[in-house]
Order: C-alpha cells, then structure tokens, then sequence
C-alpha cells in the first residue's frame, strides 16, 4: 500500500497537536532556562494551528480526505469532534499553569501528555479502520492512565491510576477480541469493508459475538453502565484538572468513534445493536443519576453525573432506528450536539473545585495542595466569590438541563428526536431522570448561596477563572443561539455516509 | 498392535522405576534432619542471605526501559524485509519513527533514567 | 484445523480473564493482562488463515504487531504505575486499593 504525501493532510491537525506536546517534552529536558510560559505558548500554538488548520479544511476543502488506503478520513464530523476536544484541550492547557505549579508536576510532561492524548483523540474521532481505531484508543488511554497518577506522591491518585489501568486494559482484551471475531467473520479491518460483508448477507454467529464485544470495548471507555464501575473512582483519584479533561474529551472521542462504526460499518443491521445500546442507555441513565444522589462529595457526583450524561448521549444512538424499522442516521446529529454542550458546562464544573481549591500542611512542614471536594468547602462561596459561584450555578443549571443553556437545548434536542422516531419509553426514562438529577445539581447551589462558609483559605488562580468564564461563555451562548452548532452536527452526520 | 505393547511397557517401566525409588525414599532411606541441611546448596560455602529477598526497584525501572525499546524493533523487521520495494519513502517513514524512538532515549538519558545510583 | 488454534486462544484468554479477576498482586493481573493479549493475538493470526473470496486476509499479521507494541507500552506504564503505587503505600495488593468507595 503505498500513499501520497498529500494524504498526511487528513492528519496534520493532529500531528500539528503531537508535534507541539513533543517539543514541550523536549524543551523541559534539553533547553536549560525554560519557563512554564513557554510550554503553555508553544502548546497553545499547536492548538490555535490545529484549529486553523481543521476550520481551513472545513470551509476551503470542504471535501472529506480519504487517507492511508482509507484507514484515516478526515470528514466534517471529524472535524467538529475535533474542534469540540480542541476547545476542551486549550481551556485545560489554560488553567494547568496554576495545577503544576501547585502540585510540583513536571510541566514538561503534563502539557506532552495532554498534548499527545488530544492528538490521539483527534485521529480516533478520523478513524475509519480497526487498526487506527484500536492505535488511538490505547495511545490516548495510555496518556491518561498517567494523567491519573501524575502526582506520584498522592495515594488516591496512585490508587485511581491502577485501577484505571487494569480495568481499561481488561476492556481493551475484549475490544481485541470483538475486532478479532469480526476480521474472521468479513476478512478485513475496514469499517467499509464490514459493511459490504454484512450486506452480503453475511450473518455469522462470530460477527454477532465480534460487534457486541467491540461496543463492550467502547462502553467501557466512555463509561457507560455496566461498564462503569472504574468512573467514580477514577474521577475522585486524580487531578482535577486531569479529570476535567478526561471527563470531557474522552466522552467526545469515544461515542463519536462508535458513531462511526456503527453508522459505517453496521448501517443495516441496526437489529444488532440498537436493542443492546437502548438497554445501556436506560441502565446508564438510572443508575448514574440514583448513585449520584447519594454523594456527599462533589467531585464524586460530578464522577457519578458524567455517567448519566453517557446516558443521554446513547440515548440518541439507541434511538436510530425508529420503531416503524426505517433506520435514521440523521439522529446521531442530536448525540453529537450533546457532546458539544457536555464539554463546556462539565469543564467549567470541574474548574469550579479547582478555583476554589486551598493547601492543607502536610507532614513535613510543607503544604500540599488540595481542590474543592466536598459540599462543605463550597458552603457560602456565593457571598465571597459572587461571580464564580454564579457560573458554577449556570453550569449545574445546564447539567440539570434548565433553559436557557445549553444543556436544556442538547437534552431537548436529544429526546424531542427520540419521541419523534417513536421511542416515547425512553424519552420518558430520561426526561425523569433527569428531574432526578436536578435534586443533587440544586443541592450545591443551596450550599453555596444559603450556608455559612466553613472554609475560608481557598486561593483561586487567575487563569482558571478565564476558563471559568469562558466554559460558561460558551454555555450560554451555545444555549442563546444553538442554531449554528445544531446546523454544523447535522451536517456533519449527513455528509459521513 | 505393535504400539499397544509398546505402551504397555513404558506404563510397566515407569511404575517400576517409581516405584522403586520412592519405596527407597519412604521406607529405606534414613531420614534425620538438621537445620544446615535444610539449607539451600550455595556451592558448599556457607549462606550469605536468604533466598526471597526484595529486588531493588531499579531492575524494575530497567525492565521497563528494555520492554519498550526491545519491542518497538518489531517494526524494523517488516520494513528490512521489504526494503528494496519500500525504497526511499519506506526509508524516511522509518527514520521518522527511529527519530520519535531516539527521542525517547534521549529524553530518558537526560532525565538520568539510564543511571543506576 | 483453524478450531484448534481457536481453542487454544479461548484457553489462553480465559486463563489470563481468571488470573484478572481473582488475583491480588497487581504485577501477577499485568501478567495475565499480557496472556489475554497473546491469546487475542493467536486469534488475529490463525483468522488470517480463513479465505475470504479469493484471497487471504492478510492484515491479521499486522495487526498483530500493533498489539504487540501497545502491550508492551501498557506493561510499561503498568510497571511505572505500580512502582508509584509501591512507594506512597507499600503495597502491590489490589484489595488494599480501597481509600474510594461509595
């Protein structure tokens, strides 16, 4: 198989990503007197040109670029996913100035594995074959496995990382073994490949087994039940400002990558999947929102409501096919927006407990750094901190699904296009689900805006209340007027096939 | 047939030779245990240590170190066996992927990974 | 013939599954991590066997490779966690991994 140099356009945003994470690594261990600025300006270069790059290729080119023999495509909704993890990388890559810095994490390393994690996710959301969807899927596991453990002195985030790893890595054997199973029932990798062997009629028991371990794999990532179990954990054990990024980005990687094997590789034989995704969608839903009724902690509830948020965005895969059996592909456009919309309320959510983080004095004298977690460090915060506690309520509004943000419009969106197709259960399960979630959402803006303050040393950093500000920027904007970005979803669906 | 009999006698062998040894070993062989002969055989000198010893972490840090350099050659075997047909383009794909590979080296040896104190 | 192979790969598989679940030592669950992986491995290899059509499926055998660096970036990352894991707790047993519930 040979290729053109041409075809390495279809990854230059993500190689421009990769290059930028490298020379920061690079420029922490070979150039002497290096400062935390110059990594941040030199990887928020690489983003800044990424997304020139992707918004040249979407309004110049406009043609999706086949590449590598089809492996990689890079396609309108590659493009939006892509932007989508950008805009979640640059704001993390904003507020992580203040997290090294506290916590002593080599910033040469943090800012190279941010960087090489978004540019894996980037090729993930362009991958049109097995083998680059199971390349991607690793290097960006890989890169946040040691995200989660990246203060190696913390034990919770030592604990966090294991369990990440060895839970991600048994998903990873049985996503191998689905795509295994699915190469011996069709004799290729490619996703268009499989879909011409399933039209032919091919139905094995074997290519049954191989999709559903696949979705198996991809629940597992995205954190949908019952694959869930490593979320919370995970979630509670590392940085918060790793968890912020992964809670986001990973979630947009990973269901618009199953988007794409499932509209490209098993378009037809939707009775495949669809009932399996409607019984995940339900169960995530559920049981994500009951367990997150029961936090004390607010990190662990967020951990628990990005679970639900899994949920929903299923929902709308699950609800495809339509239940008078005619398929419409048109409605991952709503999972799509959904993520979008995710994205900036659950990172300006999580940037909220960094903002209001302070140190406790560890043991030797030295002090250490700790976010926000419980609902008592954000009693009373609304009086001394008026406008970050106001964004954190939109946030929550959003989370809860509250016009006019966009988290309201994404789930309106969602299970309007569910009814619509006839799926009224569902829709119904989620609309009551979602009720459900605004009791906890409620709960910490009662805590912040009608209890007295019970911690008094929180030390906000100026960089992460612009990512507050900004997070929140977009949530009312994307809520004000979604139709562009609802436009742009669209599109981006109706072009894949 | 003639490999029937064959069987027969190799169950006929090994049950007499086990036999015999372990009749020697239950029942014959005098049996009075002492502490230096429990001892593991070090060459006849006397132990310097016990044998379930902690390894030091840094084999660990080697082991880890020679996993990841010794199993990205793997790629290198495709590449030399097709390397007249892969030509110039297969040689600078695969000096990109030994300049990314060399990145790493470097990185580890001036981050003092490669030191043993 | 090719049942053989597969056989063989669902023993593997299903060992290192068991070693996973019902082991402590998180260096023994990376090490049955690795015999999953090789299990798939002997899976990719012996399907690239079946005809498809006219020809071989060859793509098999790459993939192969592929699983094989990953597997070792994962042990490699895996070891490093533990090591971590060693130094602020003094333990490698899983069931002590429990500072997070709820």
């Amino acid at each position: 198989m040979t290729f053109t140099i041409y075809e390495l356009a279809a990854m230059q945003p993500a190689l421009l990503v990769m290059i930028a994470g490298l020379l920061a690594v690079g420029l922490d261990t070979f150039v002497p007197s290096k400062t935390r600025i110059a990594h941040a300006m030199l990887c928020g270069g690489g983003v800044i040109a990424a997304m020139a790059a992707l918004g040249s290729q979407l309004y110049y080119q406009r043609t999706a670029i086949h590449a590598f023999g089809n492996m990689l495509v890079l396609d309108d909704m590659a493009c939006f996913l892509s932007l989508a993890i950008l805009a979640a990388t640059g704001l993390v890559l904003i507020s992580s100035d203040a997290d090294t810095t506290r916590r002593n994490i080599g910033f040469g390393e943090y800012y190279g594995l941010i960087m090489i994690a978004a540019s894996a996710m980037m090729m993930l959301v362009a991958s049109n074959d097995f083998m680059t969807i199971f390349v991607n899927l690793e290097v960006l596991s890989l890169a946040l496995y040691v995200l989660t453990g990246i203060t190696r002195k913390n034990p919770r985030s030592n604990e966090a990382s294991v369990k990440y790893l060895v839970s991600g890595a048994f998903a990873t054997c049985f996503f191998l073994m689905g795509v295994a199973f699915l190469y011996g029932a069709t004799g290729t990798f490619a996703l268009s490949g499989i879909r011409e062997a399933l039209a032919l009629g091919l139905d094995s028991s074997m290519a049954r087994v191989g999709l559903g371990m696949v979705m198996v794999g991809f629940a597992f990532k995205i954190g949908a039940v019952p694959f869930h179990m490593w979320v919370p954990d995970v979630y509670e054990g590392a940085p918060t400002s790793t968890t912020a990024f992964m809670s986001v980005t990973v979630k947009a990687a990973g269901v618009g990558a199953l988007i794409r094997v499932l509209l490209i590789a098993a378009p037809m034989r939707s009775d495949l999947w669809a009932d399996l995704l409607w019984w995940m969608a339900v169960a995530t839903m559920v049981v994500g929102n009951l367990m997150a009724l029961q936090q004390t902690s607010v990190k662990r509830m967020l951990a628990f409501s990005s679970v639900a948020h899994t949920g929903y965005a299923l929902v709308a895969l699950a609800t495809m096919r339509s239940t008078d059996e005619t398929f419409v592909p048109e409605a991952a456009a709503s999972a799509l927006f959904y993520l979008l919309t995710y994205t900036f309320m659950t990172l300006g959510a999580f940037s909220f407990l960094i903002y209001m983080g302070h140190e406790l004095p560890g043991k030797d004298g030295t002090s250490e750094w700790q976010d926000a977690e419980t609902l008592s460090d954000l009693a009373g915060m609304a009086d001394r901190r008026p406008w970050a506690a106001a964004m954190m309520g939109l946030f929550l509004l959003s989370l809860g699904g509250i016009p006019p943000t966009a988290g309201f419009l994404g789930k309106f969106y969602l299970f309007a296009g569910a009814i619509e197709r006839g799926h009224v259960t569902i829709a119904v399960i989620g609309v009551m689900a979602s009720l459900v979630s605004l009791y906890y959402y409620l709960r910490v803006i009662v805590w912040m805006y009608m209890k007295e303050p019970m911690i008094a040393d929180e030390k906000p950093h100026p960089s992460v209340a612009v990512v507050i500000a900004l997070a929140g920027l977009a949530t009312l904007l994307i809520g004000v007027m979604p139709g562009a970005f609802i436009a742009a979803a669209e599109h981006s669906i109706a072009v894949l096939r | 047939m003639v490999w029937a009999q064959v069987a027969i006698y190799l169950l006929i062998v090994t049950c007499l030779g086990l036999g015999m040894s372990y009749t020697g070993y239950f029942f014959l062989a005098p049996s009075r245990p002492r502490a230096l002969k429990q001892e593991a055989y070090e060459c006849g000198v006397p132990q310097m240590a016990g044998s379930r010893e902690r390894f030091s972490v840094r084999f660990y840090l080697i082991a880890i170190m020679f996993i990841l350099f010794d199993i990205e050659t793997v790629f290198l075997i495709p590449w030399a066996v097709l390397y007249k047909q892969l030509g110039v383009p297969g040689l600078v794909e695969i000096g990109i992927f030994f300049a990314v590979l060399g990145f790493g080296l470097a990185y580890l040896w001036r981050r003092g990974g490669l030191e043993w104190d | 013939m090719i049942s053989y192979y597969l056989l063989f790969a669902a023993a593997l598989f299903s060992i290192g599954a068991y070693g996973v679940l019902a082991r402590r030592n998180v260096l023994i669950i990376l090490m049955s991590l690795e015999l999953m992986l090789n299990g798939v491995n002997i899976v990719f290899v012996a399907l690239s066997l079946v005809p498809h059509g006219v020809q071989m499926a060859p793509g098999g055998h790459v993939f192969v490779l592929m699983v094989m660096a990953v597997a070792a970036a994962e042990v490699a990352v895996g070891l490093a966690i533990v090591i971590a894991l060693f130094r602020t707790r003094q333990t490698v047993d899983i069931n002590d991994l429990q500072m997070m519930s709820g």
